[in-house]
């Protein structure tokens, strides 16, 4: 229920400077994804905005209230955050109700509060409960919950589904994001998984050495990379040498259209292409190459496919009979993103 | 909109990860009382000046002491690696017929202080007080150091490394040496140096055995010229040998961690079948239970019954029990003091200071209590005479022997807690202050709990430095036992020896059956 603005945010740990000027604006009840690998700054960012650590230089302001700058910073108890750290870190010796409860002042405690948060996360019946008695997908729901009992403006998650089995953390994770939008509160999730992070989040905040390098909403992000870094960030990617001419890219695979943003001068480029972008197509149309190898991958199949120098990986459905030095006919679809520089 | 809320000049003087000033303070003490001992070597060597120094440590009768210390401490040393490992493989990997019952009976000797099993093995005969009688009562009262942490690390262990080895063509024996034994080689390590830095300082066990080492000659030349130059460049020598084995002990503590690769419990494996060896197995096993634990036992029984028909020392037991308890209770609660700023620091704060306030007491610990005490004693003659002779200066040189115990005590609790629970709580609303209160002191309490039992027994069980601190009249378990043993008044000092026995057995027993418990298989 506030925005959250940061501005050129700097911090060092010792010599390393693991922010350099990051600048971000997310605004009123939004859900905005940190996504980045690790060791670029994103766990950083949030542990400033929560006040866990001081800024060197920037600003980060909270509903329009400086909270971090050159001369001030409020602690974090006076920040009215929510945080949701990795693996939950539910307090050992109390109660689900107990944890979430700490936030609360007594009376609050004694009133419906803590029980309308843990219906809200969907863990009524777990309230007397320790921890150490909880699935790892239930301590992620009760942290949750102690974090949104007070009311917080801000939400904070830390790759709070890191410790989840894979199928477990889709499910965790959408269930509790949609509890967490319930409640209408700014969230900040940091995720280094761009799948988490697309279903998540209104806007996706690619961070890369540091800095911000796009945040765009989650289709802008995948679909136009502001770099060939934030490319591969975001997904799967794959790059083919390109001539640029006329806003056209001219490849292995043909002549292809480009996006016309960020846009790319004339000359020698790489042309980012999505693997689903690359289909196989009847013969006779696209481009004719050699299939190399098969990879059965379950609902679908890889072929690696030869065009002279350049073997790609295309998609392909998993009936389809072809098997290794058959010839396979390859289209794009849509448009790609060039970035200038050879390879 | 506006800053004001909050005070920016308070703010910006902090910075984040650094301590607070109040706790590098606190830290600071400790630090500067483990310190002393050092200084005073370097102080009263400087005094006597390089040709004194010199021709001290060159006399003849330095060398002798050298090569008995060096001898005692090599032969206990390598004796009790070897019968520690033996016994942590059998409980641990092998189907010793009643290991349950073996675990704890390894452990146990543990419960005999070494001047009291000295004493008693003494009592049976000269024979045992030579060289070679001081090498075997010390390596049956010392080889647990070693069989605990190595046993704790064969449980620890994922088997699957000795089962690679197996599947790759080793042999069992080979499997063991290759795999096996490399994982638990840090714990071997570690214990094997702390039987020797325990060898380095020993002073009551020699004393009674009429073995002269450092320590013995130290004490002697303390007795017959008090603050002497002699003590003080015995103690220089003594302290080239122990303050080796103690840093490298403390590293080799530190580098402690049983690597298993991959996610999931490790898998539990049947034991060994031990096959035609169970019986020869069994008999080693009667035999150590019967010289490490039955003997003493035996010795301290006999002179009880021999010394109730005198019936006089029962009634002295109540005043020394009640001047043990009067100097462990206080003790244990000044050192868990002085060790929770060092616990804190180390596990929140990390930094150079920190890190050097963190191990500092360690290499102290292993550093003989005689030398501790002679450094209190030559700092407080000089520049606080009132404190000298009372409980102050006492608690201080425990606090320079025992503070890692209530570190790592405190430690091991402190470490359940990480940092994000208090920022939780911070996040939550709560002041540092109250996110300590509130989540902090809550969960290390029984680490307290634990670090202020193990501390009162130790402190029972110190003869050293309560022999030469404790102010004058106070009599303890343990001065009692010495002063009679050493006359050879051997019924006299048994029910001392019992009782201190008695309350060492207790905390003993519990801890292994709690390890026990933790992991055991069906």
């Amino acid at each position: 229920m506030t925005t959250v603005d940061i501005v050129g945010a700097r911090k060092s740990h010792g010599a390393r400077e693991v922010l350099s000027g990051v600048d971000l604006a997310a605004s009123d009840g939004a859900v905005t994804a940190l996504l980045g690998p690790s060791g670029c700054g994103k766990t950083t960012l949030l542990r400033l905005i929560a006040g866990f650590d001081r800024l060197d230089a920037g600003e980060i302001a909270l509903g329009g209230r400086v909270v971090s700058g050159p001369t001030a910073h409020l602690p974090p108890e006076k920040r009215r955050i929510g945080y949701v750290p990795q693996e939950g870190a539910l307090f050992p010796h109390l109660s689900v109700a107990g944890n979430v409860g700490f936030g609360l002042t007594r009376a609050e405690r004694r009133g419906p509060r803590i029980a309308e948060t843990l219906a809200l996360v969907g863990v009524s019946e777990l309230a007397a409960r320790y921890p150490h008695e909880l699935s790892g997908g239930q301590q992620q729901r009760v942290a949750l919950a102690r974090a949104l009992a007070p009311r917080p403006d801000v939400v904070l998650l830390d790759e709070p589904f890191n410790g989840l089995d894979l199928d477990l953390r889709r499910a965790v994770s959408e269930e509790v994001m949609a509890a967490l939008r319930k409640t209408g509160a700014s969230a900040i999730l940091v995720s280094h998984d761009p799948e988490e992070a697309f279903a998540s989040a209104d806007i996706v905040a690619v961070m890369d050495k540091g800095c911000i390098a796009q945040a765009a909403p989650p289709e802008t992000v995948y679909a136009a990379p502001a770099s060939a870094a934030v490319a591969r960030i975001t997904g799967p990617t794959i790059f083919l040498d390109a001539t640029m001419r006329d806003g056209r890219a001219e490849t292995a695979l043909g002549v292809l259209p480009t996006r016309p943003d960020p846009g790319c001068r004339d000359g020698a480029a790489r042309l980012c292409l999505r693997p689903e972008q690359i289909v196989t197509v009847a013969s006779g149309e696209g481009r004719a190459g050699k299939v190399t190898v098969r990879s059965f991958r379950g609902d679908h199949c890889v072929l690696t496919v030869a065009f002279g120098d350049l073997a790609l990986p295309v998609r392909a459905p998993a009936s389809m009979a072809i098997g290794p030095d058959e010839p396979v006919h390859v289209a794009v679809m849509g448009p790609g993103v060039a970035f200038s520089g050879a390879l | 909109m506006s800053q004001q809320a909050f005070s920016p000049a308070v703010a910006v003087a902090r910075r984040d990860a650094g301590a607070p000033l109040w706790l590098l303070l606190t830290a600071g003490a400790p630090v500067l009382l483990v310190a002393l001992p050092l200084a005073y070597v370097a102080t009263r060597g400087a005094q006597a000046g390089p040709a004194v120094a010199v021709a001290e440590i060159f006399r003849p009768r330095t060398g002798e002491l050298l090569v008995n210390t060096l001898l005692l401490a090599i032969s206990v040393t390598a004796l009790s690696t070897l019968i520690g490992v033996a016994t942590a493989w059998c409980v641990e990997r092998a189907a010793l017929p009643g290991r349950r019952g073996w675990r704890v009976v390894c452990v146990l000797p543990l419960a005999v202080p070494a001047f009291v099993a000295s004493f008693a093995w003494a009592s049976l005969g000269p024979a045992f007080q030579t060289m070679g009688g001081a090498i075997l009562i010390l390596t049956l009262s010392h080889y647990p150091l070693v069989h605990l942490p190595v046993a704790a690390a064969l449980r620890g262990m994922d088997p699957a490394f000795e089962d690679v080895a197996r599947s790759l063509g080793r042999g069992g024996w080979r499997a063991f040496f290759e795999a096996t034994l490399p994982q638990a080689a840090p714990a071997l390590g570690a214990g094997a140096l702390l039987v020797l830095t325990h060898m380095f300082a020993e002073f009551g066990a020699l004393a009674l055995l009429r073995v002269q080492t450092f320590t013995t000659a130290i004490f002697d030349s303390y007795q017959l010229e008090f603050d002497g130059e002699t003590a003080a460049l015995q103690s220089a020598v003594l302290l080239a040998l122990a303050l080796p084995a103690a840093l490298l002990e403390m590293r080799l503590r530190r580098g402690l961690r049983f690597a298993r690769s991959g996610k999931g419990a490790a898998r539990r494996r049947p034991p060994v079948p031990l096959g035609r060896a169970t019986w020869p197995a069994l008999a080693g096993f009667s035999l150590l239970a019967a010289l490490a634990l039955g003997a003493p036992l035996m010795m301290l029984t006999y002179w009880l019954a021999v010394g109730s028909s005198a019936g006089r020392a029962i009634a002295d037991l109540w005043p020394a029990l009640g001047g043990s308890l009067g100097l462990a209770l206080p003790g244990a609660l000044v050192v868990t003091a002085l060790g929770a700023p060092l616990a804190l620091l180390a596990t929140r704060h990390r930094g150079p200071f920190a890190s050097f306030a963190d191990k500092l007491p360690y290499v102290v610990h292993g550093l003989p209590g005689l030398v501790v005490a002679l450094a209190l004693v030559f700092f407080a003659i000089r520049f606080a005479p009132q404190a000298y002779q009372t409980a102050g200066l006492l608690f201080a040189a425990y606090a320079a022997l025992f503070l890692p115990l209530a570190q790592s005590a405190l430690r091991g609790s402190l470490e359940l807690v990480p940092p994000r629970f208090e920022e939780v709580g911070r996040s939550l609303g709560r002041s540092g202050l109250g996110a300590f209160a509130w989540i902090v002191a809550p969960n290390i309490l029984p680490g307290v709990g634990g670090a202020l039992a193990l501390l009162t027994l130790e402190i029972v069980r110190e003869l050293t430095a309560t022999l030469m601190l404790a102010p004058i009249g106070v009599r303890t378990l343990a001065t009692e036992v010495w002063s009679h043993a050493n006359e050879g008044r051997y019924a006299a000092a048994a029910p001392f020896a019992a009782l201190l026995v008695a309350i060492s057995a207790v905390p003993v027993y519990v801890f292994t059956r709690r390890a026990d418990d933790l992991q055991d298989d069906p």
